[in-house]
């Protein structure tokens, strides 16, 4: 009884000592946050340095792919307005940089993708394509492509 | 066990060293504790070169946080000096993927719901400003394209190109289009967010049809490396995005996006500072924080040196990746957009080596300052009350939601569990078949990092492990071959006296490093906890001098000798600067 009074006891007393990191306390001292900020954009930096003239494989590029595939998977899942739609990949787009996401072919393909990962089925993707009558026939066809080439 | 790897790899002869972002897996990282973080150490999974960990947030949520590798290790191993180890998971390709994946779409999910909150939080702010009699805060972006100071002849030029394509009834019809859309909207929370892009919108248009120059407080001025003159490839290429951007705002005013505006004035604004670019043959750039961050207080400040240090090596990098963007073929507007954070970055950094203010600034950021839009709905004062009810109760209702998907719980839901449960959940029952073993989030004591990584490494297919050393570590390996001496050794086992380390207030008061001994730590920790003592003695008087600073480091320097006395190490010294790339061995 006393030993595990005492072990509770001891779990309670250090339990805050084994919390998580607060954001806030992660990087010891807003000096080195901003420092943290240079060092990143560097990186970015060197990486378009090295990728230029490359060809594909961009990795910002494949970041900005994924997260526009998992937000169109997520909104489909979870469901809601066009405008809601649109503001969503907006806010995604706008992490990478992206504010004139439309007239990225990648944003289409991903979006394609992302229904597919949500299950969207072919009869489905044709019924959503079908009601998009304002919408560009070639931005449709990306967003097919996408839906096609996804696993 | 990862102790004893780790300084067979320290003082082994140095075959070349892997690199963890060549490995382009999986692996979870455990990363040593120090104070100002986490005494039980943190907890972090590797996928590709993408590091996802899970953190405290404020209001008791639990917040999934994205950094690339290179900057994960910088922070923890070089600036917070804290020996990073890596299990690299024997996994499958499709199932790094399919991981990727599933983290990819936890941390859009939660920036989604964050973002909502965002939002109604603003649209309870703009109803209390109407209901004060007061002019709403200001709007995001606005402040791009303020009215007032005359024609600008670049943006001229674009209203041009805009009465070429679309008329020039085009824009009047669009503003007056808009200004009606904004009234018809009122004061409804519901619209909240449509009104300030509908607001957004209509000024941009006002911009475009009047000519408005970009507001000379969002351009960076053109100083030092700012002032640095384009090459002749850079000025054909400056001209080439200009095109770009003034093609971009004609798609724009064709966009039916709800959130054009914004867009719409950057594309505007870019295509004046392109323009001006080529013009003046000097780089002219939006500034991606104008009105963005907190200044930092003086105390928490870097010294000048290391200011001028890290923009130093910014400065390098810039010079270096410029020729990429500017003399581009095409233009590439994530590309465009990291030239102008390093450059507004850059000139914080400069500002403050000059012994100016330096904010918080964050890696993303895109430029839009705000201004303040005058607007007010035709509604009733008893309307506006109820307005402001329901955005009250909207709000309340997203913060249970977040409340219900994120609420941190130091054993049941912390940085550990929640990404154990999405690793499980990427796989979806086949975690096993995928990893080796599945890991049930939480399990006995494997909350705690520590305890979960040793867990896991026994448990799953682990390819090898991978120790990246603290920069104290790595630098005094260094330093001790090249001098191996007895008064050398002592030297760099006293805070004082060490070449590497430096003593910083935040770090506490402290005498000797017991990071990297054992079988001595009581000894120097009761040693450790002597000197904070009488540090403490003089804090306590010199309180009303320096603001009870010494006073503080000692309290902390006796609490964190005290797990020292136990065989316990804890602290390990910080460091204000260390080189961008920090060391890693296998």
């Amino acid at each position: 009884m006393l030993r595990q009074f005492f072990g509770v006891s001891l779990l309670v007393g250090v339990l805050p000592l084994l919390a998580c990191q607060v954001i806030s306390a992660s990087i010891t001292s807003p000096s080195d946050w901003v420092s943290g900020t240079g060092n990143s954009i560097s990186g970015s930096f060197e990486g378009l340095s090295r990728s230029s003239g490359s060809g594909g494989g961009d990795p910002a590029k494949l970041a900005y792919r994924r997260d526009v595939r998992a937000f169109a998977a997520h909104f489909a899942r979870t469901g809601g307005t066009q405008p809601e739609f649109l503001r969503g990949i907006g806010a995604v787009a706008a992490e990478h940089g992206v504010t004139h996401w439309e007239s990225q072919a990648d944003t289409h393909r991903a979006i394609g993708e992302g229904l597919r990962d949500a299950g969207i089925d072919s009869a489905q993707l044709d019924a959503l394509t079908s009601r998009a009558t304002a919408a560009d026939p070639a931005v449709l066809a990306l967003v097919r492509e996408g839906y096609a080439s996804a696993d | 066990m990862w102790r004893a790897l780790l300084w067979a790899a320290l003082f082994a002869c140095a075959a070349p060293a892997a690199r963890a972002e060549e490995a382009g897996g999986l692996a979870w990282i455990y990363v040593e504790a120090n104070t100002g973080g986490s005494s039980g150490g943190h907890l972090a999974l590797l996928v590709r070169d993408t590091v996802y960990h899970v953190q405290q947030a404020p209001e008791g949520l639990f917040q999934l946080e994205r950094q690339d590798w290179r900057t994960f290790r910088y922070l923890y191993a070089g600036l917070q000096n804290r020996t990073l180890v890596l299990a690299h998971l024997d996994v499958a390709e499709p199932d790094v993927e399919q991981a990727h994946d599933r983290m990819a779409r936890a941390y859009v999910a939660q920036r989604s719901e964050l973002d909502r909150r965002e939002r109604l939080v603003l649209d309870r702010a703009w109803i209390v400003a109407w209901r004060a009699g007061e002019d709403p805060p200001p709007l995001q972006g606005a402040g791009l394209l303020p009215p007032g100071a005359g024609e600008d002849p670049h943006a001229v030029r674009l209203r041009e190109a805009v009465r070429e394509r679309f008329g020039a009834e085009f824009l009047p019809r669009e503003i007056a289009r808009a200004d009606a859309h904004a009234r018809a909207l009122g004061g409804a929370p519901a619209h909240g967010i449509e009104l300030r892009e509908t607001l957004l919108l209509r000024e941009t248009l006002r911009a475009l049809d009047a000519g408005w120059p970009v507001a000379p407080d969002a351009v960076l001025p053109s100083e030092g490396l700012l002032g640095e003159p384009l090459a002749p490839d850079e000025v054909a290429g400056t001209e080439r995005l200009a095109a770009a951007q003034r093609d971009a705002a004609l798609e724009l005013l064709a966009s039916e996006r709800p959130d054009r505006g914004l867009a719409l004035a950057l594309a505007a604004a870019r295509y004046q500072a392109l323009s001006r670019s080529a013009e003046r043959g000097v780089p002219v750039l939006l500034d991606a924080y104008a009105g963005v961050g907190q200044p930092i207080p003086a105390s928490d400040r870097s010294s000048a040196a290391t200011w001028t240090r890290r923009a130093d090596e910014l400065a390098a990098v810039l010079r270096g990746g410029r020729p990429h963007v500017l003399g581009a073929k095409r233009w590439d507007e994530a590309r465009y957009h990291l030239l102008e954070l390093g450059a507004g970055l850059w000139r914080e950094y400069a500002r403050a080596a000059a012994g100016g203010p330096v904010r918080k600034l964050p890696r993303t950021s895109l430029p839009a300052p705000a201004r303040v839009v005058a607007f007010r709905p035709d509604a009733t004062p008893s309307g506006l009350a109820g307005a402001e009810r329901d955005a009250d109760t909207a709000l309340a209702a997203q913060k249970q939601r977040l409340d219900g998907l994120y609420r941190y719980g130091v054993v049941r839901r912390n940085c550990v569990t929640e990404i154990v449960r999405l690793l499980n959940d990427a796989f979806e029952g086949e975690a096993a078949r995928a990893l080796g073993a599945e890991l049930e989030p939480g399990a006995g004591f494997d909350f705690i990092p520590f305890a979960f990584f040793d867990s896991a490494t026994s448990r799953l297919r682990v390819e090898r492990v991978e120790i990246v050393p603290s920069y104290r570590e790595h630098e005094l390996a260094r330093v001790l071959a090249e001098d191996p001496a007895l008064p050398r050794r002592l030297g760099e086992s006293v805070t004082f006296t060490s070449s590497i380390y430096t003593p910083r207030w935040r770090d506490g008061t402290f005498l000797f490093f017991t990071d990297d001994v054992f079988w001595r730590r009581p000894v120097l920790g009761f040693a450790n906890l002597g000197f904070a003592a009488g540090s403490g003695v003089v804090g306590v008087l010199a309180a009303p001098l320096d603001g009870a600073r010494r006073a503080r480091a000692a309290g902390s320097g006796l609490w964190y000798s005290l797990p020292e006395l136990a065989f316990f190490n804890i602290r390990k010294g910080t460091f204000e600067w260390v080189p961008s790339e920090t060391p890693v061995q296998e």
